[in-house]
């Protein structure tokens, strides 16, 4: 981290952060569309949080590889969520699955297909 | 001993390595974190997306009071500014400073829980717990979970105030790397806003 004054930027960063938080609140009172809404809403909370992690956090001054540290597991993350939106029903929006309502397929265990189940 | 005499500044050398040490294994800590955020998150959104979107449904919000969520989103928001003009201060050697900037923080952490300890009274008077459907659970979940993140931070920034005269302008990794977990947790809150009050 360097140890120059960043008083000015913090500064700016509040503002930006306070303004970020009145569009987000302006934004979801718009009927942008359901995935419009969703959309615009989680990109302006990354916009924010990047300059959290960038200013305050001073990351923009450190060694640039640190940022995979933070980038990697959101990453992962990003992924986790990626991989399992298939299975959901996408509000309704999308053939799919629904968890919260199916029932739970019965799949038979591997050399059992179309056998009785063992009763003892 | 003789080898430090013998190598002027060496020691000054150390403790900047150490500083960074210090601060790489804060985000490392914080790295570990974001995973089990993420892991709510990822939790929270599949079942969100699973669930059909609108009034009577589980995922109905209305209950949920966005303007009390935007006052703490500003408590949080300026709790982070106020951290860190803490380590600006003591940066500058500027003790007395960066203990009072550690109190606002301090403070403004306490605010934020009152008004989340009101909030969550305002859902147990509806009858609404962590066990009444499976939006509450998340929300109580998420929530409490970053509530009890806030609530160490509280702590360990009264305590880091109160030993601030064992910091200096050259010795300040305690303030640092406190003031890096605070933002964290401004961090998460500024996801968790949108994705648990706003967005439907």
């Amino acid at each position: 981290m360097s140890s120059e004054d960043h008083s000015k930027s913090y500064v700016n960063v509040l503002a930006a952060l306070a303004v970020g938080t009145a569009v987000t609140v302006g934004v979801s009172l718009l009927d942008l569309g359901h995935w419009g809404n969703i959309a615009l809403g989680l990109l302006i909370a990354t916009i924010k949080a990047s300059l959290v992690v960038l200013f305050f956090m001073h990351l923009k001054y450190e060694q640039r590889w640190w940022a995979g540290i933070v980038l990697f597991p959101m990453l992962l993350v990003m992924i986790i969520i990626g991989s399992n939106l298939a299975d959901t029903g996408l509000n309704g929006k999308n053939r799919g699955g629904d968890l919260l309502s199916d029932p739970l397929p019965v799949i038979p265990h591997a050399g059992q297909a179309g056998s009785a189940p063992a009763h003892h | 001993m003789e080898q430090a005499a013998a190598a002027p500044g060496h020691g000054e050398d150390d403790h900047v390595a150490s500083f960074e040490r210090a601060r790489l294994a804060m985000w490392l800590f914080l790295a570990s974190e974001i995973m089990m955020f993420g892991a709510f998150i990822a939790a929270y959104t599949v079942l969100w997306m699973s669930a059909p979107s609108g009034e009577g449904t589980a995922f109905d919000k209305h209950h949920l009071s966005w303007k009390i969520a935007c006052f703490n989103t500003g408590v949080l928001i300026l709790s982070s500014f106020t951290m860190v003009k803490a380590v600006e201060s003591i940066s500058k050697g500027l003790r007395s400073k960066c203990e009072d900037y550690m109190i606002a923080t301090a403070a403004l952490g306490t605010l934020f829980l009152g008004v989340k300890m009101y909030e969550y009274s305002l859902k147990f008077a509806d009858g609404l717990g962590p066990d009444t459907n499976v939006f509450y659970g998340c929300y109580f979940l998420m929530t409490g979970f970053h509530g009890i993140h806030v609530l160490i931070g509280v702590i360990l920034l009264i305590w880091c105030a109160f030993y601030v005269k064992r910091f200096d302008q050259h010795h300040y990794a305690h303030v640092e790397n406190l003031a890096l977990y605070w933002h964290f947790v401004d961090l998460v809150w500024i996801f968790l806003f949108p994705i648990v009050y706003l967005l439907k």
